[in-house]
């Protein structure tokens, strides 16, 4: 075994993410780590490569047991991480960005560039790529990038690569090229972990394939004993354990059309309805364009085209404004990046899209804001209780409730809300949950994005699925018999 | 719970007493308090006069008005370097304008609209083009400078042919007789503090003046949040040229020259001033009471130099010194909240 | 397949130096042209001189600028070091060889102070180094009065005025300065380090890098340059005065931005600066010798300033375009 974990478990704040995992890795292998959002994976990725420590569990590589605390632990035992995020600057050249801090110098104390050129020129012929070492990174594709990083993995003598979503935003063409190069470094006896949510690949690649589902190993087999449909079915399990809202199955009149909506680069001709009374689920993987759909049908990004129907009147939408004029309002999925204002107390946060609604003369009362504040904090109870507390200092469940307040203050006709619970304590997602059912009830049209597949099961009425930019499929889910697996499939496949 | 029971509840929240201790104003009304306290034991004659009230708060006037006019760019966010230059600008114009036998009101008007094209330039340059307001109002110091210098060659431009009120009345006092005392008040003193308290009472309730906070808090959620951000941007620039525009109307004024060297350093003066005043480059933050209670501290830390027989060419160096001193108690401050 | 970047795919930073040299050289043959005079030895002197001590604080702050940082105190520590040196020399009596290096070490540890503070601190650079500024600033007018200090002996007024084969002292220095910083910035580990902080501070962290120290030493390099110029500025002009400098930190600024570096940090190299001081120094000359009124030439220079970041902006924002249309053929093929 060139990498052999066993038990490892972690918790976040009392909230396990881990529970006793086992994983190995052998010399010369593709090992295929899989596993829906939240199952674990990046977790157990970061301590394995030193960026997190695990509260318990055995690490050996190479046949040594290992504790690494920093990532610089790892790469020096010969263990690096191709991170989604690249790390490479810009504008230095390939080699440097190779060689940083281990520079090849002259006897002058200087960098020999001709000597790390050759070097990393060498370090490409072994991968088998084409690679100008004297370019700047900045010039190269994502994909060509991805393989320097590849490069400055081997130039640390890596014995063990992970590979997170390498193949996102890369062409078809350089996925072939990447592929190349993992046979190629598995022929060099090197272990190469791929980490993604493209099945096909995963068989095209993997030797071994591994399913992790909410924290625990569902299991690790060998690729050729298994089938896509046999993966799907470890990644999914059986087990909805969540209570949903109960749903009355009444479907009422459109509320939103959203026809031939295109974003450049990121979505293409997405068109979908939502009525009231029915929550309109919308599944697909991260990355899938789900969240780029969402946010240029308000207005937030630049569109190429999409017309808009509330209530069967059209709209025009160039703005948030606009939308929220309208009547639709986006609930954003980061509340840290783009939904809350942090260091503001409640109250400002609540009123934040609706400060001119009880002025006079443009000047704000204090008590209606305050009013307003106190009513949220009953009907979604926020705690702790006091409209004075700031935003950064509640906890995550109750910040989401915030920033459901927010849009909800605008008592918009659509409610469009991108992670209704990501990061929340349960409580608070059954809350939500339960405001949510009621709201569609009373008539809103409400859609939830979500990358959690019991919610997206658990909540819809309808489930429209994106994959790579384009919607794969419609699904009726109005009496909650629809199947993991087919919401499943037309994501991944 | 009924709301208004929670209102009250409200008003009594245990986290008060913290609440005033995280607030800047505050220290800062007590440091002030105790300027006053220190300068008027050590000096009881000569500080508690009327006289030398007039000339501490005279001579904070201008940077005042910069001081707020870079409080409000640094609420989205921004910063606004060109200050001192468009200051010059203006009251070159103004000056010019008078001198060439235009009425008061078409030259105060002309002033007004040189000011706004310089803000309404950094507001587009910053917002729509996405350029760092460091650069573009960099370039701005340099080119309306640059414009005023072109334009007077350097030189000293007087108006004597201008009304007799335009080139007095920033000097000119109001009378009141308060308990047997005649106080004067300046009109340039006058001006600028009702102009104070007014943008004060505006910057805490008026709508659009307090979404200026949301955006530069989180110009992200704040465009989410349905607010027309980039709007909003360029009319905190819009009005921070308007301060300037009234602090170069009053300088030309008191002064009876128009000069394309005044306002040299300001802006520097003014961010100093905004940011112990509570402002942060970051955005979100920074208030006109603040603002006001920090150029004061500066403008007493000048006076008790005065005052006390010190070399009142030290005062430069306290400014930064209290900006440094500020700075640090921040992230001290910061650093203990945090834990 | 993955090709190499074909030679068609110029970088960003030779357009920006071959444009700019080729302005640089229309304006002087322009003058040249039309006004004559130009290109005279005693011409190039005087277009030197004018603009060579913000040349040698615009080399640091191009060190600072990559790293994602900014002096705003160079010009108050210039200032400083032409008063300290004077005082040092003409009122305490220490000789020359031993005021130079006393005035040295004391910049240096306002630049140490100066990236202490920004490191402890964590605040933006620009408001510690404005406190600086201004303190220092203040610190010159209280400590003399406001009035200038002279009296120096000749080999101390060499460093200004002398000469090495007909050019001035502080313009060999500002060669010397840059070809060893140059050098240093493409091709030393160390100080390559800064390219890696400014690009991502925390990558940078990631692989290793002492990002403290490396800051706190990138503000001592600062300050020490502003250092050197304030003592060759004192030699220069024969006195050392507390308004010498003023605003000159604004004016190295532009000459890093007009260079091409990315004001974010990331970017930057000192040919750059370098070609930027020498266009302000050629636009600067060119009102002098056209007799155009020459206060236009800042002016110019704002409009320069925002032209070369726009010109770095719309670049960068075709080359995200360029990211996209890959995925966006993606999208079209998908039909």
């Amino acid at each position: 075994m060139l990498l052999k974990a066993t038990n490892i478990t972690k918790a976040f704040h009392g909230n396990v993410v881990l529970h006793g995992v086992d994983f190995d890795v052998r010399p010369g292998e593709v090992h295929a780590l899989i596993g829906e959002n939240g199952a674990g994976k990046s977790t157990l990725v970061n301590i394995l490569s030193g960026n997190l420590v695990a509260d318990a569990g055995e690490v050996s590589f190479d046949g040594k047991r290992v504790a690494f605390t920093h990532p610089l632990d790892a790469m020096q035992a010969g263990i690096s991480v191709v991170h989604q995020e690249l790390s490479l600057v810009p504008n230095a050249t390939v080699a440097e960005n190779i060689y940083l801090r281990r520079e090849i110098r002259t006897a002058s104390g200087l960098n020999d560039w001709s000597a790390m050129f050759e070097a990393a020129s060498g370090i490409f012929d072994r991968m088998g790529v084409d690679i100008d070492p004297r370019a700047l990174v900045g010039s190269l594709s994502i994909g060509m990038q991805q393989l320097v990083e590849v490069a400055k993995a081997i130039a640390l003598n890596a014995r063990l690569i992970f590979m997170d979503e390498p193949t996102s935003s890369l062409s078809e063409k350089e996925i072939r090229e990447l592929f190349a190069v993992v046979r190629e470094l598995r022929q060099q006896g090197m272990g190469v972990v791929f980490i993604s949510h493209k099945l096909s690949e995963l068989f095209e690649i993997s030797d071994r394939i591994t399913v992790l589902r909410d924290g625990r190993l569902v299991g690790t087999r060998d690729i050729s004993d298994v089938s896509t449909d046999d993966v799907i079915a470890m990644m999914v399990g059986r087990s909805l354990d969540e209570l949903y809202p109960v749903r009355s199955g009444h479907r009422g009149e459109r509320v939103l059309k959203c026809t031939g909506l295109s974003r450049f680069g990121a979505v293409r001709d997405v068109t979908f309805e939502v009525h009231a009374g029915e929550i309109l689920g919308v599944a697909g993987l991260i990355g899938s364009g789900r969240t780029e759909a969402m946010r240029a049908l308000v207005g937030a990004d630049p569109r190429l085209s999409g017309q808009f129907e509330i209530d069967g009147r059209t709209v025009e939408i160039s703005s948030p404004a606009d939308a929220l004029d309208a009547g639709i309002v986006y609930v954003s999925e980061d509340r840290k990046q783009s939904g809350l204002f942090l260091s503001f107390d409640v109250a400002q946060n609540v009123s934040a899209s609706v400060l001119g609604a009880e002025a006079t003369f443009g000047f704000l009362g204090k008590k209606p804001i305050l009013r307003r504040a106190l009513d949220f904090i009953d009907r979604m109870d926020i705690r702790p209780r006091s409209a004075a507390s700031r935003a950064i200092d509640l906890s995550g469940g109750n910040q989401q409730k915030v920033l459901l307040s927010k849009a909800l203050a605008t008592e918009p006709r659509v409610l469009i809300v991108d992670e209704p619970t990501r990061g929340v304590d349960i409580g608070a997602k059954a809350l939500i949950h339960r405001r949510l059912r009621e709201l569609a009830e009373a008539g809103i049209g409400v859609v939830i994005v979500s990358s959690e597949m019991p919610e997206v099961l658990g909540m819809a009425d309808r489930v429209i699925v994106f994959r790579d930019g384009l919607v794969t499929a419609n699904l009726d889910n109005h009496d909650g018999s629809l199947s993991a697996e087919r919401v499943l499939k037309a994501a991944v496949q | 719970m009924n709301a208004d029971a929670s209102v009250r509840h409200m008003a009594r929240a245990p986290e008060w007493t913290q609440r005033i201790g995280r607030s800047r104003e505050f220290w800062l009304l007590l440091i002030n308090a105790g300027a006053i306290i220190l300068l008027s034991a050590l000096r009881p004659d000569t500080f508690f006069s009327w006289l030398n009230f007039k000339a501490v708060l005279g001579l904070m006037s201008y940077d005042l008005l910069l001081a707020l006019a870079m409080t409000t760019v640094l609420i989205v966010r921004g910063l606004d370097l060109s200050v001192g230059s468009v200051l010059a600008l203006t009251s070159v114009v103004i000056a010019l304008l008078l001198q060439q036998g235009f009425p008061v009101f078409p030259s105060v008007a002309g002033g007004f609209v040189v000011a706004m094209l310089c803000g309404a330039l950094n507001g587009v340059f910053v917002a729509k083009l996405g350029i760092l307001p460091f650069l573009v109002t960099l370039a701005m110091l340099s080119a309306a400078r640059g414009v005023a210098t072109v334009l007077t060659t350097g030189q000293y431009i007087s108006f004597p042919a201008a009304p007799y009120w335009f080139s007095t009345f920033a000097r000119s006092e109001i009378g009141i007789t308060v308990a047997g005392g005649y106080y004067g008040i300046p009109y340039l003193l006058l001006i600028t503090l009702t102009v104070t308290v007014l943008y004060g009472i505006l910057l805490s309730r008026w709508v659009p003046l307090r979404q200026l906070f949301f955006v530069g808090e989180n110009p992200e959620a704040a465009k989410l949040a349905g607010l027309r951000v980039d709007r909003l941007i360029i009319s905190a620039y819009l009005i921070s040229a308007a301060f300037v525009f009234l602090a170069a109307v009053l300088m030309t004024s008191a002064n009876r020259i128009g000069y394309a060297n005044y306002g040299i350093t300001a802006e520097l003066r003014a961010l100093a001033a905004a940011v112990i005043g509570g402002a942060s480059l970051f955005g979100g933050s920074g208030s006109v009471l603040g603002t006001f209670l920090a150029v004061l501290l500066l403008a007493f830390i000048g006076n008790g130099f005065v005052l006390l027989g010190g070399d009142p060419n030290w005062q430069q160096a306290t400014f930064g010194a209290v900006l440094i001193l500020a700075v640090a108690l921040d992230a001290i401050r910061t650093r203990r909240e945090r834990g | 397949m993955f090709k190499r970047p074909n030679s068609k795919n110029v970088s960003v930073s030779t357009i920006q130096y071959l444009g700019l040299s080729t302005i640089i050289l229309a304006i002087l043959f322009g003058c040249q042209i039309v006004f004559g005079n130009v290109l005279t030895e005693a011409n190039m002197r005087v277009m030197a001189m004018n603009m060579v001590f913000e040349g040698i604080m615009a080399l640091g702050m191009t060190y600072v600028i990559i790293m994602g940082g900014i002096d705003l105190s160079v010009a108050s520590v210039f200032a400083f070091a032409e008063i300290l040196v004077a005082k040092l020399m003409v009122q305490a009596g220490l000789p020359m060889g031993l005021a130079i290096p006393v005035t040295l070490l004391v910049c240096a540890t306002i630049g140490a102070a100066n990236g202490a503070m920004v490191v402890a601190f964590r605040v933006h650079p620009l408001i510690i180094t404005l406190g600086m500024l201004l303190t220092l600033r203040g610190v010159n007018l209280a400590i003399t009065d406001g009035r200038s200090v002279s009296g120096f002996s000749d080999s101390f007024i060499w460093l200004g005025q002398g000469r090495i084969f007909g050019v001035p002292f502080p313009i060999l220095f500002f060669v010397a300065a840059a070809v060893v910083l140059g050098v240093l910035l493409a091709h030393q580990r160390y100080f390559r380090q800064l390219y890696f902080i400014g690009g991502s501070e925390r990558a940078a962290r990631f692989s290793g890098v002492n990002v403290e120290r490396v800051k706190i030493s990138t503000y001592v390099l600062s300050s020490f340059l502003a250092g050197c110029a304030g003592i060759m500025a004192a030699a220069a002009f024969g006195a050392a005065h507390w308004g010498h400098g003023n605003l000159a930190e604004l004016r190295a600024i532009a000459a890093v931005a007009i260079g091409g570096a990315d004001i974010m940090g990331g970017s930057g190299t000192i040919f750059g600066t370098v070609l930027g001081v020498i266009f302000l120094a050629v636009v600067h000359n060119a009102f002098v010798v056209s007799a155009v009124n020459p206060f236009w030439y800042d002016v110019v220079n704002g409009v320069m300033l925002l032209l070369a970041v726009l010109v770095s902006r719309l670049i960068a924002q075709s080359n995200t375009k360029k990211l996209l249309s890959i995925k966006q053929s993606k999208l079209e093929s998908s039909f």
